[in-house]
């Protein structure tokens, strides 16, 4: 008896003190089973391995100013299809301690860590599991607020490109500095803010090629002023030379005769007022690439990238506005393609149609209008063989183009809409390196009415005019939601346009989830199409597959 | 009150403090300004948090549903809602445009590489808690058209006012 007793204030004594603490656990598992139909076929390797699934668990324990946590991943037999191969077995993902004081100011993270500086031009590591993204760096990082106005932060370590503790050849390492002006000049109408970093890589390849620098660095500044209506803000980025990874023939190699410097200008600029918005981005940049190994330059995969350079276009919310997706162009090409970056833009406006007008009707409505053009930079040949821009502004070959206009307006209580129309070009040949342009126009029509607050059925009709690629494309979606726990859809697009009637296929998929809580299970039998699937300006190729899939996240 | 019933009491107490709290992670508002998301912890007010992005299309249309009777809920519940942005360098710009050319009156703040996300192990946006006083009574992960209404009672019982 008295040991049940002792046993019991134990177990309370450990629960309170607990207590305090905190422990978040995060639940996520993506799996796929691939089958084979009479018009898709699956290559040899993935017939071996038919059932793939990515499985990822986080727990992190909270105790006052203390961290810990680590994530496992299990790629179960395999990961998912084109998915990095070196993405196997059971293993840690990340792991890491922290103390976090925030009336102090100061964060002292070891293990892995995921930042960003500044927009990311200069490094920026992050996860994304459905691009198959995890570029945490391992190593340590000190972040100190030095002055209310002014955060210092330093950091270095290897990047992991494979497992958590697959890491690169090449050492990164960090400072950055964020300055806020108005709090210095006591201000409170406006906002300015002044900000610098330093990332360095080092990676030794003098065995191989001598004259190649170990160091290679990027520097960035940049400023940003935020007023009432107005915003503008700027950043300018410089990498110091190094010699170019290219292309050739699928082959990566290092061409140390062809070394060069690297910048990016980016600006931005916006303004506001209640109801009416616009903003508009702008960037040129060549020679922008930056990978903790250099021979990843470029690889399918997005491993090792150390910077962000996502593509300033729109990311469009309907199937067959992402047939022809824009990515930005930092490369400097020469084996395959002479390339030395991008310059372009891209605009927004966003209209509040104010009610009992016209176009606002009894609800009132929103008009977005967006657009964006980028260009690859006009290029000479030097008589060292490099390729140099001829002038700042100087446009070259044209790699895409956009301009659409969507229109989303609530009819009744049970009824709203949303029209959208797109015109774009795509230069498939500079921007995927292969061969085609495409002018192509996309209709959206959406429709959502409401049986009672929390039944519903939406239907989405959607159809592409493309002179290019794989021709015309018709769509569409029903989902219907009988309550806020479950939805059901069935959704098709079918490529009817194609030239090859046999490759006149059905994208066709049936599924329906089940939400409670933080817990979603999603389940869905179909044929996905192969292509880029891009996330934040970054892709992924997937293959052509008929199978289940099924996705379960949860977190407690 | 017997020993037993003393400990079942203490322990039952204690697991409730397992319930999440927000994270102490600093993010920026639309103007730039570092805002402390741990600090709506102290809130004695109820506080929803809402992740979302400017390209997830059922997040714009959650946020938009629950605009339209935002009002009445601070009224009644003086309810806060931050929508947490998780829009990344690409899309960040479009942020501040969408929600002042919407017209929505909410806290916004920038999750730009994520941290909140990842520190609160939300999978996908949309993702909604309702907090009471430091404490998660309530999550919803994705968008189903009526769930502001399911919200708005979780709020209300949150507070006692069913």
């Amino acid at each position: 008896m008295k040991s049940k007793y002792l046993v019991t204030v134990s177990l309370v004594v450990l629960l309170s003190y607990h207590g305090k603490a905190q422990v978040n656990v995060g639940i996520e598992s993506n799996s796929q089973y691939y089958t084979e139909d009479d018009k898709i076929k699956l290559d040899e390797s993935a017939k071996e391995d038919p059932f793939r699934s990515n499985n990822y668990i986080k727990i992190d324990y909270f105790k006052n100013y203390f961290e810990v946590g680590l994530q496992a991943e299990g790629y179960l037999p395999k990961a998912l299809l084109n998915y990095n191969p070196d993405l196997e077995g059971i293993n840690l993902g990340t792991v890491y301690a922290r103390y976090n004081n925030y009336d102090k100011g100061v964060d002292i993270t070891l293990g892995h860590f995921y930042e960003q500086f500044g927009s990311g031009l200069a490094l920026r590591s992050w996860e994304d599991r459905a691009l198959g993204i995890n570029n945490a760096i391992f190593g340590g990082r000190f972040k100190v607020r030095l002055h209310p106005s002014t955060n210092v932060t330093l950091l270095g370590g290897k990047q992991r490109i494979g497992m958590g503790f697959d890491l690169s050849d090449g050492v990164v390492y960090g400072a950055n500095a964020e300055v806020d002006i108005t709090n210095i000049l006591e201000k409170e109408d406006y906002m300015l803010k002044f900000g610098a970093s330093f990332v360095g890589r080092h990676e030794d390849i003098t065995k191989e090629y001598p004259t190649i620098d170990p160091n290679t660095n990027v520097m960035s500044t940049r400023l940003e002023y935020v007023g009432e209506k107005l915003s503008i803000g700027g950043e300018y980025v410089y990498k110091t030379e190094d010699a170019i990874m290219d292309n050739f023939a699928g082959v990566n190699s290092l061409y140390p005769e062809r070394s060069r410097y690297g910048n990016a200008f980016l600006v931005n600029m916006g303004y506001t007022t209640e109801g009416f918005a616009a903003n508009v981005n702008l960037r040129r940049m060549e020679n922008m690439t930056f990978y903790s190994n250099r021979k990843l330059n470029g690889n399918a995969y997005n491993a090792g990238m150390i910077n962000y350079i996502p593509a300033l276009t729109k990311q469009y919310d309907f199937a067959l506005q992402n047939i022809f997706v824009y990515q930005a162009q930092p490369k400097y090409g020469y084996m395959t393609m002479q390339k030395l970056g991008e310059i372009g833009g891209q605009f927004d406006v966003f209209y509040e149609l104010k009610k009992e007008t016209f176009l606002g009707g009894e609800y009132g409505a929103n008009l977005i209008v967006n657009g964006s053009y980028w260009a690859g930079l006009k290029t000479e040949e030097k008589p060292d063989g490099n390729l140099n821009s001829t002038g700042f502004l100087d446009f070259g070959t044209k790699y895409y183009r956009d301009i659409a206009v969507e229109y989303r307006r609530k009819w009744s209580d049970k009824f709203s809409s949303i029209f959208m129309y797109l015109n774009q070009y795509y230069n498939k040949e500079y921007v995927e390196e292969t061969y085609d342009e495409i002018h192509s126009d996309v209709a959206v029509v959406e429709g959502l009415y409401f049986f009672k607050p929390t039944s519903s059925v939406r239907l989405e009709l959607q159809h592409q005019w493309a002179d290019g690629d794989r021709k015309n494309w018709a769509g569409g979606t029903l989902e219907f939601m009988p309550n806020s726990k479950f939805s059901f859809f069935v959704h098709d697009i079918y490529n009817y346009g194609n030239d090859d009637p046999d490759m006149q296929l059905h994208y066709y998929s049936v599924g329906g989830s089940f939400t409670k809580g933080a817990t979603r299970i999603a389940a869905s039998y179909g044929r996905q199409r192969g292509g880029l699937i891009c996330v934040g300006g970054v892709c992924r190729m997937v293959p052509e597959a008929t199978g289940f899939t099924l996705n379960l996240t949860t977190n407690f | 009150m017997s020993k037993f019933q003393f400990c079942v009491a203490f322990m039952l107490m204690s697991l409730v403090n397992y319930a999440q709290k927000l994270p102490n992670v600093t993010l920026k508002d639309l103007d730039g300004r570092a805002v402390n998301i741990s600090k709506f912890n102290n809130s004695d007010k109820p506080v929803v948090i809402s992740f979302w992005a400017t390209w997830c299309g059922p997040c714009l249309k959650e946020l938009t549903a629950i605009n339209e009777v935002y009002s009445t809920w601070q009224k009644e519940t003086g309810v806060e809602l931050v929508a947490v942005s998780i829009d990344d360098s690409r899309t960040k710009a479009r942020v501040k445009p969408q929600v002042k050319g919407k017209s929505w009156k909410y806290t916004v703040v920038l999750d730009e590489n994520q941290e909140l996300k990842r520190a609160l192990n939300v999978g996908n946006v949309p993702y909604t808690m309702v907090l009471y006083k430091g404490k998660v009574v309530y999550s919803h992960s994705s968008y189903t058209p009526g769930i502001e209404n399911e919200i708005y009672t979780q709020i209300k019982k949150a507070i006692g006012k069913s």
